[in-house]
């Protein structure tokens, strides 16, 4: 005698859990997208310094302009020989090259005896033309602070006007003295000082030195955070990405339902 | 947001007067020692990086040397000033600290421990130098700094003597 059939879900019951596992695969399907990307960009934002995302800064236009990186408009130049040394922002240029290492506020630049000699406010810095640093010259070199201006004497004496009067060096840049621009009292000899004065830069190399100051402002790692937190599409991306979370937590607790659904059918 | 918020330089002793002490009031005239490319190449590998520079000043007077160098601990530079005398370290001093931890290693308890230090021919000090918790990266740069001016130092010397 064969035993009763065991009574199964209602067809209704049955109906239900079909629909909930399709409504779960469809949102499985469109999670899909954004759980790679979630993923991916945890894993790269748990290793910022092994793939130097702190380090590395966006070159494109597209997603510069996306990021509205501008350029300040604070623009410094002094022409030194055929070289340009530009002040942009904090930042500082040999041509169209950054200089890095170095900021500063720029109040000259010129060149002695092949030196290219740069005055920071409360730095001379000496460079070969290419863009080595030679030396920095502070305070511990006998550099007075709170320069102003840079020029070269007559004489061929570096000379610096500072908050506490005018110093000068030779071109050893090795020792300082307070300056004076007699050269000899009997018949009185004045020294006449040519200093270093801010110019415009042509308007192709100033081109150049914005898009080079732009390419130095966005570090990857910005890019790779706003795109896991939703920033990245603007000031609703985050809001986005909180219903993407959302999404998971329904996905989750539906997987949940149709599995435990799927059991209890079993028996 | 400037970065004094986070830092301030601390400045123990201004270098110039640094120097003074080291030779008394009666300072020698500074010199230079330009990197060439075999020197600028040892002193990386002591540094663990190329130095910012091509020439480095140093005061010398009877086989002793001042050297005034940088490092930086953590993120930012610390000054200091190294004397060495007949190839030993007689004196290493912090001048200007800027990193917001790690001060530790201005004091003596720590400074100390490098007076009278030898470079083996590894490029090693001839001494384990304690490090102190939380100071361990400018307690390093210290170190580095220390067998960078006894490298120099031998390279100063050994010029002078043509040896």
């Amino acid at each position: 005698m064969s035993s009763p059939k065991k009574p199964g879900p209602s067809k209704n019951k049955r109906s239900k859990t079909h629909h909930v596992t399709l409504w779960h695969r469809y949102l499985g399907l469109t999670g899909l997208a954004f759980i790679l990307v979630l993923a991916v960009t945890g894993i790269m934002l748990n290793h910022t310094e092994l793939l130097k995302l702190d380090s590395r800064f966006v070159e494109s236009e597209l997603l510069l302009d996306w990021y509205d990186i501008k350029a300040p408009d604070n623009t410094v130049s002094y022409h030194a020989d055929n070289l340009w040394v530009t002040q942009l922002g904090d930042q500082l240029f040999l041509n169209d090259r950054r200089i890095h290492d170095l900021t500063g506020v720029l109040v000259g630049a010129l060149v002695m005896e092949g030196v290219l000699v740069v005055g920071l406010e409360g730095a001379v810095v000496l460079m070969t033309p290419e863009g080595g640093i030679i030396e920095r010259l502070t305070g511990t070199a006998g550099v007075p602070g709170g320069m102003t201006r840079i020029g070269v004497d007559n004489s061929g004496n570096l000379v610096v006007q500072s908050a506490h009067g005018q110093y000068s060096t030779d071109a050893t840049f090795l020792e300082w003295r307070e300056y004076t621009d007699r050269v000899s009292t009997f018949p009185l000899q004045v020294a006449t000082i040519a200093w270093a004065e801010p110019q415009a830069p042509p308007s192709s190399l100033q081109e150049s030195i914005i898009r080079a100051y732009r390419t130095t402002v966005l570090p990857l790692e910005r890019i790779v955070l706003d795109i896991h937190g939703g920033p990245f599409v603007g000031q609703w991306g985050k809001y986005f990405v909180d219903g993407v979370g959302v999404l998971f937590v329904v996905l989750a607790l539906f997987g949940f339902w149709i599995w435990a659904a799927r059991k209890w059918r079993r028996g | 947001m400037t970065d004094s918020v986070f830092a301030i330089d601390n400045v123990l002793q201004q270098p110039e007067e640094f120097v003074q002490d080291v030779f008394a009031g009666d300072v020698p005239k500074p010199q230079v020692l330009w990197l060439t490319a075999d020197l600028a190449d040892d002193a990386t590998g002591i540094m663990g990086h190329p130095l910012q520079a091509l020439r480095i000043r140093y005061w010398e007077r009877d086989g002793r040397s001042a050297w005034i160098l940088e490092e930086i601990g953590k993120e930012r530079p610390i000054t200091t000033g190294i004397v060495v005398d007949n190839g030993k370290v007689d004196r290493v001093k912090v001048l200007i600290y800027r990193e917001t931890r790690g001060q530790e290693v201005q004091y003596t308890f720590f400074t100390d421990q490098f007076k009278g230090a030898v470079l083996q021919s590894d490029r090693q000090l001839n001494r384990s130098i304690d490090t102190i918790s939380g100071a361990t990266l400018s307690v390093r740069a210290l170190t580095k700094l220390a067998r960078l001016a006894l490298y120099l130092d031998h390279y100063v010397q050994s010029k002078k003597t043509g040896s």
